[in-house]
């Protein structure tokens, strides 16, 4: 047990290493909520009696930033098989569910800081904060794992990763349109209020919505249960392809 | 089995879909040994060593590490490894020294600074380590590998295809790494299409072909089985001088390559003479004789001659 919280340590290590050479992208990353933010949540002005549409497209936006950051990161496992880089793990002594685990935990970290960065910014002028933190640490985790392992599956069954980007918009902008991430979804329209409520993104931004400003759109409990419940397949799912795509 | 081979394997087979990479290896490598398996492209070599490190399960057949089995045994296996692939496989957005300190960690050694400076030193790297490993030259990176295999103290190194897209004068510095680590106890498992390479490193080496061992021996065991020298003669009319040469007693074989008399001869020094004598006619232009070596061991027992590149010609 202490050697795989050893080996999921180096991993989270360099990874860690990784994500610190890229300091412009993180820059952008801390930048681009905050200026959408001022740019299109302020001037918009108030969506009911006492919520303002700044905080309510600032929580869904830092959800946005925690998603994408999530499939990238699984993509970047991928990126290992294809360099080589991951050869060179898989000879060493250790498990592979911790590589994967280093993997998710690192993301995890990286999501997490840039989302104290960017929500500390934002509280400046919006009511997002700390209304229910551990909720909003539930939503993280569970979008987190789930996305990362939507990154895996995406990138494991593209022959041709150069595509990973343009796949990865085309099945990812759905999701986010009608995700209530934007727009309250109870202002859609039937169909499209509908196919939200299939979308598993829609209980993780309302979750991390009701965590961070104690606005919610659906039952928690549902919240609750379909994230587990998407996390856990998902993350099954994906485990099963890098099987495979490492036998492969 | 017994324990006292480093690398052994029996009848191993590998067999992908309708390609059969392996067609029953059988290799018993002592300890210490600077061992080389030869063969051209897709002969088999990569898949034997993918195999021998644990990432691919052969078909049938059985492989050793040390007396450990690289399937059924693979956390006792792994860490006598030392491995660097064909294709480059380090971290090339990390420094040299990152690329090592990760290695480090996952294979939990202690005196980690220590002995990373040691082998940056070793390979030559010093001054470069914490240069991105993307900054670094194919040499550089190639010994960054070796660096990097060695790191844990491993049992046997694998080197699959190392001097493959470096120049000569970074081939050259490779080898004279790797001769410094001769008799260290550390066994040498190197694949190579390189014959020059294998000659100059390797103590026996196995030539195989369509994934089958077809020779093994020190590599002048393997000329000597061969036998014989070579003498080339350039004439003005080498069409007429084949039927003379083959009714000679001496002489072993004899055929035309490219324009020139190829002739195969017990000992050179002494048939010379009496050749220059007899060819006289047909008009001599130059004359070389050289000794037999690898590459003709191995067109020898494989029917092939192999480029520069590794594949058949």
């Amino acid at each position: 047990m202490t050697a795989f919280v050893s080996d999921v340590m180096t991993i989270l290590r360099r990874e860690l290493l990784r994500y610190g050479r890229e300091r412009a992208f993180l820059l952008a990353q801390v930048l681009l909520p905050v200026l959408a933010v001022l740019l299109i949540g302020l001037p918009a002005g108030k969506l009911g009696q006492d919520l303002h549409y700044a905080s309510y497209l600032g929580a869904g936006i830092l959800m946005l930033t925690i998603t994408s950051g999530a499939i990238g990161g699984g993509y970047t496992l991928i990126e290992d098989v294809q360099r080589g880089f991951l050869r060179s793990i898989l000879v060493a002594p250790i498990s592979r569910t911790s590589i994967v685990v280093g993997k998710i935990l690192a993301r995890l970290l990286l999501s997490l800081l840039l989302v104290i960065t960017v929500g500390t910014v934002l509280a400046f002028f919006t009511d997002i904060g700390l209304a229910h933190p551990l909720l909003s640490l539930g939503a993280l985790v569970a979008i987190t794992f789930g996305f990362v392992a939507l990154g895996i599956l995406l990138a494991t069954s593209l022959r041709r990763t150069e595509s990973f980007r343009t796949v990865a918009v085309f099945v990812t902008l759905p999701l986010y349109l009608l995700s209530g991430m934007f727009f309250p979804i109870e202002t859609f329209p039937r169909v499209t209020y509908l196919l939200a409520l299939l979308n598993p993104l829609t209980y993780g931004v309302d979750l991390f919505r009701y965590g961070t400003i104690g606005v919610h759109e659906l039952p928690l409990v549902a919240d609750g249960l379909v994230l587990l419940a998407f996390a856990v397949l998902m993350t099954a799912l994906a485990a099963r392809a890098f099987e495979r795509r490492l036998a492969g | 089995m017994t324990q006292s081979f480093a690398v052994e394997t029996k009848a191993l087979v590998k067999r992908y879909r309708s390609v059969l990479a392996l067609a029953g290896l059988d290799l018993a490598i002592e300890p210490g040994c600077f061992f080389g398996l030869l063969g051209p492209n897709g002969a088999g070599k990569t898949t034997a060593v993918s195999i021998l490190c644990t990432l691919l399960r052969p078909t049938s057949g059985e492989a050793r590490i040390f007396g450990s089995d690289v399937v059924d045994e693979r956390p006792a296996v792994r860490p006598h490894l030392g491995i660097v692939f064909q294709d480059p496989s380090l971290d090339t957005e990390l420094t040299g020294r990152e690329n090592l300190e990760i290695h480090a960690r996952l294979y939990r050694l202690s005196e980690r600074g220590t002995r990373i400076e040691r082998m940056l030193e070793q390979m030559a790297l010093t001054r470069d380590a914490d240069r991105r490993v993307a900054a670094l030259s194919s040499g550089m990176r190639r010994r960054l590998e070796i660096a990097r295999a060695l790191l844990h103290e491993p049992r046997v190194l694998f080197l699959d295809e190392p001097t493959v897209g470096l120049d000569v004068h970074a081939r050259r510095s490779l080898w004279e790494r790797l001769e410094q680590l001769r008799g260290s106890g550390l066994t040498l498992f190197l694949t190579t299409h390189a014959m020059d390479e294998a000659a100059r490193l390797c103590d026996r080496v196995a030539i195989l072909n369509e994934g089958r061992v077809v020779a093994t021996g020190a590599p002048q065991e393997l000329c000597q089985q061969v036998g014989g020298d070579h003498i080339e003669l350039e004439l003005d009319r080498p069409e007429e001088a084949l039927p003379l040469l083959r009714t000679k007693p001496n002489v072993q074989d004899a055929w035309i390559e490219k324009r020139t008399v190829m002739v195969k001869v017990k000992h050179a020094p002494t048939e010379l003479v009496a050749l220059i004598e007899e060819l006289k006619p047909q008009g001599i232009r130059a004359v070389r004789m050289r000794e037999v070596n690898l590459e003709d061991a191995f067109v020898h027992f494989t029917g092939h001659k192999i480029d520069t590149a590794g594949n058949l010609e």
